[in-house]
């Protein structure tokens, strides 16, 4: 080859070259693939079903001599409101055992159906008010309120409200160790169970239940007394599942400085976590407290705060639960147990037992929220500024709340005697508009 | 001076060159020769002319057949002689040719035929013919071919027939006989004749001292197609059938008229084993000719056999030892001598031990199962299980899509051949072994233009261990590593074929290409576009080869198949660039790694304008720069691989300038340079870039539903995964396989009167609703439900549904078996008629690429008649 051909070739490659670098400038659009919308789809849910724990349980017998004795005490009353739709019957207004609220409605939601049960107890060894709401069974959950050592006490109610037997792993989640225990549950049985055995004197302890078929109300109930003094009850449902956001309305500073709220944070997985928690202040100051939380381990928060009103936020970098532990001081001692109130939106409807009631409305979001809140009296609408909550007293025998947007709640019951706080829950069946992608 | 009265014809058409040199050999005939008869049967005008100079009688009877030709020169003669001496004008005899001859017919009254030893005319110590016979089944057979001529068989003898050149026959005998039929095959009208003569009581012999050198343009396919009805092996074709017809017992002819279909198919592998294809063709035209003329040859039978017995033929048919002979002979072989057969191998340079570098650096994909990374799933069972979606028009999901599956199912379809019994260990094998693969062809690539070694062991671990297939492996990009690491062997087979010296050779390299191709269509369109264009540029700039290169785009083309008719029919050509699902999305082209690697390597390439030749630079670099461009076509799959070709052009020129350092300083440097980026580039992108390649067992469902899919191949699951949406997936019999893998399907939304069914399904089962739950999970034909997400609520409430009895909680999740006969038979698909054809033409490549002796040794295609 000719020495100016060679230098040809070597231009002509060299100008192929930054040619072919130039056209990549016009490289074709990548065409985004077409995705495939799901189908909403209706069906009929299962008819609704709430249960209600029952009465307290007294271990011990009134002397606390008895030993083995486990004995349900007095009646608790039910408050429950119904929307559209039929009850399948008429529950008791005060109930001796555990009871469960049955009504058929193709349309679902606390709106149609809401239940509550208190029960202000005094006895020697046992004093204050619990209130609880009455949810929906459950197949799987956890309990965050357990409580031992000395001057605690714990029982777990569990309740089968099914025409089968089941069988229900407890899982007991202590601060050093994971126990499990197994229990079986006959149709429409209840069952109690003092959890000191289990729990090793631990101070705090989370339960993991999980039904080996039909689903099953399980609920906590705490006692505590100082020596030969009772200084509280409560009986607990399932806490919220675990989120990274959690947020607990109605959190009020009502011990009068004899007795400290805690934050009790629980991260269930495998890896440690830290968790930002805010307390803020309605009219007050606001404090924020940052804590790592083991795996499978407990964090202890005890904030120290000025009287008033608060929103709790947790902000965690894991899936974390939470509970909050607020003692009262009224002509007893008593304690709440606030747990992290489920996002709502649309219509939330509550009972209203016959104690003075405060409902906390939060807004966690950064977003002011507008919630219509109608009492038997009247509606008044409210709004409330970003991650902030309002508590407004409620009266009558019900409410009902109602928001585009998200908003959680909690109800706050006080009487001279006790302290309550219950938050609503959505009770629905699954059924209407679900959303599913078939492929 | 003999006393025999012979005048020749000779038959000549429009070959005036040959003809003069035939006339003058006439003409110099020691033997006395009555009358000279010229047939021009084309109407030469210089042939005629030409005779005319010699004196010799020219007749012009129009475009007659051979038979027809010597009986008007016969007809013409002005006295009758005893004996005509046939020729055609490009047989040239010796002097004494005709002498030999004609003492062989005075010794022997019984002699009616005599026939010459025929001898190249362009090599003449070598025999061209010496004789002719058939084998048992009929087929023409020459007693001895193409060997040189050193007396071995210079003795007359009886002999089944002799070629019409330079033949003598007694005029009598072929007056009685009829002369040459020309409804026979042309190619077996002296077989046929002589034949007739040997049943008629007289002999055929052949006169060894009588040469005649013979151009046997007829044989060579220089003659027009007319002459021989066809191609040469058509002509034999027919020709075996016409002598079979009048040879054989009725019954065995019958018998194989009537399976003469059956016969042509089952010679098809071994003409593709023996690289010759167009035997096949010819013998389907032979089939057909035969049936359709199945009336002329039953009547030249019955001419035959009016003659007398057959038995007379058979002591002179092919023996097994000459036909064995005959067998080894064309494997008397002269080795092919490339310019790259001189230099070391691979394995001699002890080269190959830097196969194991790739390897290393692709340690962390050795097998250890099924390979789950980015979006793959695990492969069928078993090769059974592989083979119904290669190449299919349907997809196993919902009520069956109608959308072609992937084209690299077809590599798929290779990992099952390595692996049959475990499909996912032979792909997770291929995987691991695709940069090692890629070094491999590399080097047998650059080993065809450079010399030295080492400089070769550098390209090929330069682009076995470039930054850019690295990355490929790292990422689990195992669609455009496999294309690759494919590449360099196409290109390499490509050259080969191009320099194959004769035609079995050149198939043979044409099945490894095609099938190279065929690979490289199932992984990267765009790479076999380049590949394709460089291919047809090769067969137009290499025509003797031309014909037989553009076949090895066929397979490509089968393996495409069902895209391009899903884009022709969809009028969406971009569906072309979907060979795979796994495919990865577009490349940076103009990234910094690509522009140094690229701009590092054209740096060392471009000295080559200065050393190399114009052959070597024109077409490399117009390779890497047409790749280059290409690269910018990217609608939905990557272009690396496309990269990686202009990479591998470029490397190849950069060798090339790199073994013309002279300097051994200069040398060491560039040698020491090379390796240690070569090395680097294995060591940070491949060694410490390891990937998890997310290894798993093969089977992607509970053990029930894959045991229960054996017994019922209609098996349906529907898998509910709890979200938003909910999303119900409706598996098919033992679960969703790579194999089942479209990428049309994300590009093109499937409605299906299931899908409400499906939707409804799910939303009872999560609502616990068993009312509407029977009718529908019989008319889908739900057999299982499986619970992907764990949800102990939405469990519980699958579980209280008595229509689901439950099957336990699994690793795949929890299982429910639906508690009713769902008896329905899922819809069946109509594949493609075509479909058996694709698999034909891949398996015909792969038996063309079989290396036989036929193409391993192989004879040198003698050169034309000059």
């Amino acid at each position: 080859m000719k020495l100016p051909l060679r230098i040809l070739g070597l231009t002509l490659s060299l100008a192929g070259v930054a040619a072919a670098a130039f056209i990549q400038g016009f490289a074709l659009q990548v065409p985004e693939p077409s995705a495939q919308e799901p189908v909403s789809v209706t069906t009929d849910a299962k008819p609704l079903q709430l249960y209600c724990p029952g009465p307290l349980v007294e271990l011990g017998g009134k002397d606390g001599t008895d030993l083995g004795s486990l004995a349900l005490v007095g009646k608790a009353d039910l408050s429950y409101r119904l929307g559209t739709g039929s009850l399948i019957a008429e529950p008791e207004r005060r109930i001796e055992s555990g009871s469960a609220i049955t009504m058929a409605s193709r349309e679902q939601g606390s709106d149609t159906l809401a239940a509550l049960q208190t029960q202000l107890i005094q006895r020697p060894r046992m004093a204050g008010l619990a209130a609880t709401n009455c949810g929906q069974p459950q197949a799987e959950g956890w309990l965050l309120t357990g409580l031992a050592g000395s001057g605690f006490e714990s029982i777990l109610l569990a309740a089968n409200p099914n025409p089968v037997e089941v069988q229900i792993a407890l899982t007991f989640h202590l601060e050093t160790a994971t126990t499990s225990h197994l229990i079986t549950l006959a149709p429409f049985a209840q069952q109690q169970l003092s959890l000191a055995s289990f729990v090793e004197a631990e101070p705090q302890f989370a339960i993991h239940f999980q039904s080996s078929g039909q689903k099953v109300s399980v609920a906590v109930q705490n006692r505590s007394s100082a020596g030969l003094s009772a200084t509280g009850v409560e009986l607990v449902g399932p806490t919220a599942q675990a989120a990274k956001s959690l947020a607990i309305p109605g959190f009020e500073i009502l011990a009068d400085g004899l007795a400290e709220p805690s934050l009790r944070i629980f991260n269930p997985g495998a890896e440690p976590t830290t968790a930002l928690v805010t307390f803020v202040g309605s009219g007050t100051n606001s404090d924020v407290v940052q804590v790592a939380v083991p795996a499978g381990g407990f964090e202890l928060v005890k904030p120290k705060l000025a009287d008033g009103n608060y929103l709790v936020l947790i902000e965690a970098e894991a899936e974390v639960m939470a509970t909050l532990y607020n003692p009262y001081v009224g002509e007893n001692f008593d304690f709440g147990w606030l747990s992290p109130a489920t996002a709502m939106t649309g219509k939330t409807a509550m009972a209203i037992p016959g104690y003075s009631a405060k409902l906390a409305i939060a807004n966690p979001t950064e977003q002011v929220v507008n919630v219509i809140l109608t009492l038997d009296a009247g509606a008044q609408a409210l709004s409330i500024a970003a991650r902030s909550q309002l508590v407004v007293n409620v009266s009558g025998k019900a409410l009902v709340m109602e928001s585009a947007a998200e908003y959680r709640a909690s109800l706050i019951l006080t009487d001279p005697k006790g302290y309550s706080v219950i938050s609503p829950s959505q009770n629905a069946n699954l059924g209407s508009d679900i959303k599913v992608a078939v492929r | 001076m003999g006393s025999l009265s012979v005048a020749a014809i000779v038959v000549s058409h429009a070959q005036a060159n040959l003809l003069a040199r035939s006339l003058a050999a006439i003409s110099e005939q020691t033997h006395p020769i009555q009358q000279v008869v010229v047939v021009e049967t084309a109407g030469d005008r210089a042939s005629i002319d030409l005779a005319l100079s010699f004196g010799f009688s020219v007749i012009e009877p129009g475009p007659l057949r051979l038979g027809a030709a010597i009986q008007a020169g016969i007809n013409s003669l002005s006295d009758t002689p005893g004996w005509i001496w046939v020729l055609h004008e490009d047989a040239i005899p010796e002097p004494d040719a005709l002498k030999y001859l004609s003492q062989a017919a005075e010794i022997s009254p019984s002699v009616a035929i005599i026939g010459p030893k025929l001898l190249e005319l362009d090599n003449t110590i070598q025999i061209q013919q010496l004789g002719l016979t058939v084998t048992p089944t009929g087929r023409p057979f020459l007693l001895v071919q193409r060997e040189y001529d050193q007396g071995q068989h210079d003795r007359a003898g009886d002999t089944l027939a002799v070629s019409t050149a330079g033949m003598l026959v007694s005029l009598g005998v072929w007056q009685q006989l009829g002369g040459l039929d020309d409804s026979t095959p042309v190619l077996a009208q002296d077989l046929e004749f002589c034949a007739k003569a040997r049943v008629a009581g007289y002999r055929v012999v052949v006169e060894a001292n009588s040469r005649v050198h013979h151009a046997g343009l007829s044989m060579q396919g220089k003659r027009p197609k007319s002459w021989l009805s066809g191609s040469f092996s058509q002509a034999i074709s027919r020709a075996h059938l016409h002598f079979a017809t009048l040879y054989l017992p009725t019954l065995l002819v019958v018998a194989i008229y009537l399976t003469l279909p059956l016969m042509v198919l089952l010679a098809i592998p071994q003409n593709l084993l023996q690289k010759r294809p167009g035997r096949s063709i010819a013998q389907f035209s032979g089939w057909i000719w035969a049936w359709f003329s199945m009336p002329a040859r039953f009547a030249a039978r019955k001419r035959f056999r009016a003659l007398g017995s057959t038995k007379p033929i058979k002591p002179l048919i092919a023996t097994r030892a000459q036909r064995s002979q005959r067998r080894r002979a064309k494997f008397e072989v002269e080795p092919e001598v490339g310019l790259d057969a001189q230099r070391p191998g691979i394995f001699r340079s002890n080269s190959a031990w830097f196969g194991l570098l790739p390897l290393i650096a692709s340690i962390q994909l050795f097998p250890q199962g099924a390979i789950t990374a980015n979006g793959l799933l695990p492969l069928g069972a078993n090769m059974n299980s592989l083979l119904p979606y290669v190449a299919a028009d349907s997809l196993p999901v919902l009520d069956s899509v109608n959308l072609p599956t992937d084209p690299f199912n077809w590599w798929l379809l290779l990992a099952g051949l390595i692996s049959p019994s475990e499909p996912s260990t032979g792909f997770a094998t291929l995987v691991f072994l695709a940069t090692s693969l890629a070094f491999f062809g590399a080097w047998q690539l650059g080993k065809l233009f450079i010399a030295k070694p080492w400089v070769i062991t550098v390209i090929a671990l330069g682009y076995s261990l470039s930054p850019q297939l690295l990355t490929l492996k790292s990422s689990v990009f195992v669609v455009e590593m496999l294309a690759a690491a494919v590449l360099p062997w196409a290109l390499f087979f490509l050259v080969r074929a191009i320099q194959a010296f004769n035609s079995a050779r050149a198939w043979r390299w044409v099945g490894l290409l095609g099938l190279s191709l065929a690979l490289v269509a199932a992984s990267s369109s765009l790479l076999l576009g380049l590949m394709a264009v460089t291919v047809l540029i090769a067969a137009i700039a290499h025509p003797k080869r031309g014909l037989i290169l553009i076949w090895a785009l066929l397979p490509a083309a089968a393996v495409l198949y069902p895209l391009v008719r899903f884009a022709i029919e969809t009028q969406n050509l971009l569906a072309l660039a979907n060979v795979s699902q796994h495919a990865a999305g577009p490349a940076q082209v103009l990234d910094l790694l690509n522009l140094v690697v690229i701009g590092v390597i054209l740096l060392l390439a471009l000295p080559s304008w200065f050393i190399a030749g114009a052959k070597a630079n024109f077409s490399f670099y117009g390779f890497a720069i047409a790749a280059l461009c290409l690269s910018a076509i990217q609608p939905t799959s990557s272009s690396v691989p496309v990269i990686l070709a202009a990479m591998l052009a470029f490397l190849v020129l950069a060798g090339l300038s790199l073994e013309s350092v002279r300097p051994k300083p200069a040398k060491a440097l560039i040698a020491i340079t090379a390796v240690t980026a070569v090395l680097y580039s294995g060591f940070s992108h491949g060694f410490l870039n390891q990937v998890d390649p997310g290894w798993k067992s093969s089977r992607v469902m509970p053990a029930l539903v894959v045991a229960a899919s054996e017994q019922d191949p209609n098996l349906r699951t529907l898998v509910l995964e709890v979200g938003d949406p909910l999303t119900a997936t409706y598996v098919w019999g033992s679960g969703q396989k790579l194999e089942m893998s479209s990428a049309l399907l994300a590009h093109n939304s499937q409605q299906s009167p299931l899908s409400e069914s499906l939707a409804e399904i799910a939303a009872n089962l999560i609502a616990g609703n068993q009312d509407k739950l029977v009718p529908l999970l019989t008319k889908t034909r739900v057999d299982f439900v499986l619970l992907k997400t764990p949800n102990p609520e939405i469990e519980v409430g699958i579980s209280s549904l008595d229509i689901l009895q439950p099957a336990g909680a699994t690793d795949y999740g929890v299982l429910w078996r639906v508690a009713s006969d769902n008896t329905a038979v899922a819809p069946s698909v109509e594949s493609d008629p075509l479909r058996p054809w694709l698999f034909g033409i891949v398996a015909a490549f792969a038996l063309l690429a079989l290396p036989t002796r036929a193409s391993i040794l192989g004879r040198r295609r003698r050169s034309a008649v000059k």
